[in-house]
């Protein structure tokens, strides 16, 4: 999975990331 | 002259059956035992299957301990001259597994990673200094619905504007992790393990802003 940007304002942290889509992966892996 | 031909054809079948037996021994690349070897103890373990080994691609310290145990079986032939080529072989041993060692060390420090400033302090969540500081984020993402939700915020499906890609942003509510130490850690730890995986794509990390 790919970090793309680290940001917050005011009120929030956001880590912009890489989308999987797929569903949860502990769904998965269980 | 009956006598002659039963011994004839006792001689016939004695050459087939060796015939055969020859055979057999070059379909099963065994080496030939003959009669004048018949006294002597032969190693268990032929030399070819060394030279499978070295196919195999076998550890090379595996492959010296076979090595000994092929000599040593070998030394067993007291006053032969084979003495010198298995100490001559035991040397070769040692060199190769010398050779393989530094081969394996070179290789560790090639493959060392050493992340530049920039991406360590991007991704260093103790002090916060990769967080840069943004104004309005729905500006440059376009927010839609919401993946999960965890005790610290939730993951939402965004779209890049400018880039025109999706992405998924985790939103973390400062209020949620500042009350405790535990939560700081763990989300340090979340953004350890990221590190790591960044660690691993080199210098491929692509950026967004365009």
């Amino acid at each position: 999975m790919r970090i793309f940007e680290l940001m917050e304002d005011d009120l929030n942290y956001y880590i912009v990331s890489e989308l999987i889509s797929g569903g949860e992966l502990y769904n998965r892996i269980i | 002259m009956l006598q002659a031909l039963i011994s004839k054809k006792s001689h016939s079948t004695m050459l087939y059956r060796q015939h055969q037996s020859n055979q057999w021994h070059m379909r099963c690349n065994l080496p030939r035992k003959g009669p004048h070897q018949a006294g002597l103890r032969r190693s268990p373990i032929p030399l070819f299957v060394s030279v499978w080994y070295c196919y195999q691609g076998l550890k090379l310290q595996e492959l010296h301990c076979f090595l000994i145990q092929l000599c040593s079986s070998y030394l067993e032939l007291r006053g032969s001259p084979l003495i010198l080529i298995c100490k001559i072989i035991i040397k070769m041993g040692n060199i190769l597994d010398a050779c393989m060692r530094n081969d394996t060390e070179s290789r560790k420090s090639e493959f060392r990673y050493e992340p530049k400033d920039s991406e360590r302090n991007i991704l260093s969540f103790r002090d916060y200094k990769g967080f840069k500081k943004t104004g309005d984020i729905t500006k440059k993402y376009l927010m839609k619905e919401a993946l999960g939700k965890g005790s610290f915020g939730e993951v939402r499906l965004a779209h890049h504007i400018q880039a025109d890609v999706a992405c998924a942003i985790k939103i973390i509510k400062k209020n949620s992790i500042s009350r405790s130490q535990i939560l700081l850690d763990l989300m340090h730890n979340e953004l350890q393990v990221l590190e790591e995986t960044v660690r691993y794509q080199f210098n491929c990390r692509p950026t967004l802003t365009s």
